[in-house]
């Protein structure tokens, strides 16, 4: 234990090397986060949530304030609001501000503004990477969406560098009766021990409709954690999409606080991971109270020497009646020395409600491989297909057609 | 075309092809008939290359070429295609990207060009209208959802875009209302060339009003054991099996 905490303060005394005029500004919202991560340590895989997920290379790392690397071609596959993160720092930023939108940096706000977001409810206890942003956060935006928007918001995360921490904030805030999907898209190029660390916090207002997708596809050299935290108020729709490529340690910590009557809330994931890929997805569902709906699905697979976990708990509170919630997890295992490890969890505390969740880890369908061999497909294209069949079922839960098709072309998909 | 001779295959040590001969020629069609259990269908999944059964013994050569050296794709890509009894349901795969795929992967084997987009299309519109086949259920999943008639269809749509030189119909009549039944048999019959041949497996003599058989065989406990003419069709009809039970008991 004391090892640990030992390593917690190499790495937080490194990153406090640097000086940073937005922690200044900050100092008093960061404070008790300041605090708390002082007496954190880097989990190990004794603890549950960290069971199949080692941080020890991120505690032993040193990392530093980032600098901003040249910029990476991506493509917009839709019509939207962009923004530019670069290593973790607002690129070529300006301020957006309409009757249906508001985009700030956090340069361009006072610490009030967003006092009664910035922390609001997170699970600090168990996952250091909150405290680790809210402390060290290197850039912050604060998306207002005041209605229902006329296209997107597209944020083109990229990453490019050696040794750093790229630890953006976002706060989305969902005006009631607003509606807005929210696209963050990380690309990356040569990177060397870059910690990229994600902290999207999420209140979801009465009868708003707000939809968070990441599409994950950065390369080797990443450390990457998206740690989303959702607040649902009543009558509201919150739909979460996480889409991982390539990267070769990918961690997702996505939580939802159910706080109203009437809410749904999707969450969605695909993933299909190789080589010696890492990609682990946690979820936490929080049905507080009565007369929701809430629908999961993860899908992916497993090549090569690959580990991939899912790890979705919901729970369902004492008074949180006539509750619906489907949690579905779905595996394919496509070698020997790949991993999966899989685990659903319920907690229901009321009596009335609908439940239902199922995990299955299997191999490809060998009557279905031989029908499309035998029409003269390669038994590698037949897996391609049949692998892209499996999570394009997620895939197709995408509302704005050009963003499926572009996720799907991303997969080797039609 | 197809030779095969002395074929002994079995599945999980169990023999179910117990020394088979059949010869097939270019624009002939044979039916294969027999009672449950003979091994039918068995013989059409190991000519598909089937790696759940093993040939223990002899030889199946396809123009010349032993079949047991080539995997399933490389048959098709040869010129073999075998319509399924029973079509398997592939959720999340379409049909258009996988007959485009099939199409472009065959062609690839063969060191042609890819099929150009317009050319594919019209193939699709003119093949479609030869088995009747809905052209927007091409537009969903394989078989997903298809009553089994529509799945049937599809596999003689399936054959008549890959234009093959042997085809193996195993039971595509069975669950067929009498007028899917003609319209498949129509389809069948008008991809019949001088240059290909059609392996016909059926339980009944029904289908073989629609598609004229050359020759008719009997196959029984893994070999054939009596060949004919499409008159032996309309005997097994009338008789049953049993019959020749007794002959080969007291041969």
């Amino acid at each position: 234990m004391i090892d640990t905490l030992e390593k917690t303060n190499v790495f937080t005394k490194s990153i406090e090397e640097a000086s940073y005029e937005l922690w200044d500004k900050f100092e008093k919202l960061r404070a008790p986060f300041l605090e708390l991560l002082n007496k954190t340590s880097f989990p190990t895989t004794r603890d549950e949530y960290w069971k199949y997920t080692r941080t020890t290379k991120i505690s032993k790392s040193s990392f530093n304030f980032p600098k901003k690397g040249n910029s990476i071609d991506v493509e917009i596959p839709v019509n939207a609001y962009v923004i530019y993160l670069n290593n973790g720092l607002l690129d070529e930023f300006s301020v957006i501000e309409s009757e249906l939108l508001s985009i700030k940096s956090f340069e361009t706000i006072t610490p009030d503004q967003i006092a009664k977001y910035f922390g609001h409810e997170q699970d600090n206890e168990r996952n250091i990477f909150n405290l680790l942003n809210s402390a060290y956060f290197s850039s912050g935006l604060f998306i207002e969406v005041k209605k229902e928007l006329d296209k997107p918001v597209y944020i083109v995360n990229q990453l490019n560098g050696e040794n750093i921490f790229a630890q953006p904030r976002k706060i989305i805030v969902g005006n009631k009766f607003s509606k807005a999907t929210i696209i963050e898209h990380t690309v990356s190029n040569n990177c060397n021990n870059v910690l990229s660390n994600n902290v999207t916090e999420v209140f979801v207002g009465e009868n708003s409709n707000i939809n968070y997708t990441s599409i994950q596809n950065e390369g080797s050299g990443v450390f990457h954690l998206d740690n989303i935290q959702a607040h649902q108020d009543k009558d509201s729709i919150f739909t979460n999409h996480t889409y991982s490529f390539q990267g070769d340690w990918i961690r997702n910590n996505i939580n939802t606080w159910v706080n109203g009557e009437n809410c749904e809330t999707n969450m969605f994931g695909a993933y299909n991971a190789k080589n010696k890929q890492l990609i682990d997805n946690h979820t936490t569902l929080d049905h507080r109270v009565a007369n929701c709906l809430s629908n999961e699905l993860y899908k992916g697979t497993a090549s090569d020497k690959a580990t991939v976990t899912f790890n979705g708990k919901v729970f369902v509170r004492k008074d949180a009646q006539k509750i619906n919630a489907f949690q579905s997890n779905n595996n394919i295992l496509l070698s020997d020395d790949a991993t999966i490890n899989s685990k659903p969890e319920l907690e229901i505390y009321a009596d009335d409600v609908k439940c239902s969740h199922g995990s299955t880890t299997g191999q490809l369908d060998e009557e279905a491989l031989f029908y499309l061999r035998s029409r003269g497909l390669s038994e590698a294209s037949a897996n391609n297909m049949l692998v892209g069949a499996f999570v394009g079922e997620v895939i197709e839960h995408v509302e704005i057609p050009e963003l499926r098709d572009y996720i799907k072309s991303l997969y080797g998909l039609e | 075309m197809l030779s095969i001779k002395n074929l002994h295959a079995s599945i999980e040590d169990k023999e179910i092809i117990k020394g088979l001969n059949l010869e097939v020629k270019a624009g002939e069609v044979h039916a294969i008939m027999g009672p449950n259990g003979a091994g039918k269908s068995t013989l059409s999944s190991i000519l598909a290359g089937n790696e759940d059964y093993e040939v223990t013994k002899g030889e199946m050569l396809f123009d010349g070429k032993d079949l047991s050296e080539l995997g399933t794709e490389e048959r098709a890509a040869e010129g073999l295609f075998l319509a399924f009894q029973y079509p398997v349901e592939i959720p999340g795969v379409s049909n258009m990207n996988f007959l485009k795929t099939a199409i472009n992967e065959i062609r690839s084997y063969r060191g042609e060009a890819p099929i150009a987009a317009k050319e594919f299309l019209k193939m699709v519109k003119e093949k479609s209208k030869l088995v009747e086949l809905n052209p927007d259920l091409l537009k969903r999943y394989v078989n997903e959802g298809f009553s089994g008639g529509e799945k049937k269809r599809n596999e003689i749509f399936q054959m008549a875009m890959l234009e093959p030189k042997l085809a193996i119909l195993d039971e595509t009549d069975s669950g067929l209302d009498i007028d899917a039944l003609r319209v498949v048999s129509n389809g069948v019959n008008a991809l019949k060339s001088p240059s290909n041949a059609t392996v016909v497996i059926t339980h009944y003599q029904r289908l073989l009003d629609y598609i004229i058989p050359d020759f008719v065989h009997v196959l029984y406990d893994g070999r054939i054991v009596k060949s004919g003419t499409k008159e032996l069709a309309l005997e097994l009809e009338e008789k049953g099996y049993d019959w020749i039970k007794e002959e080969l008991a007291t041969a």
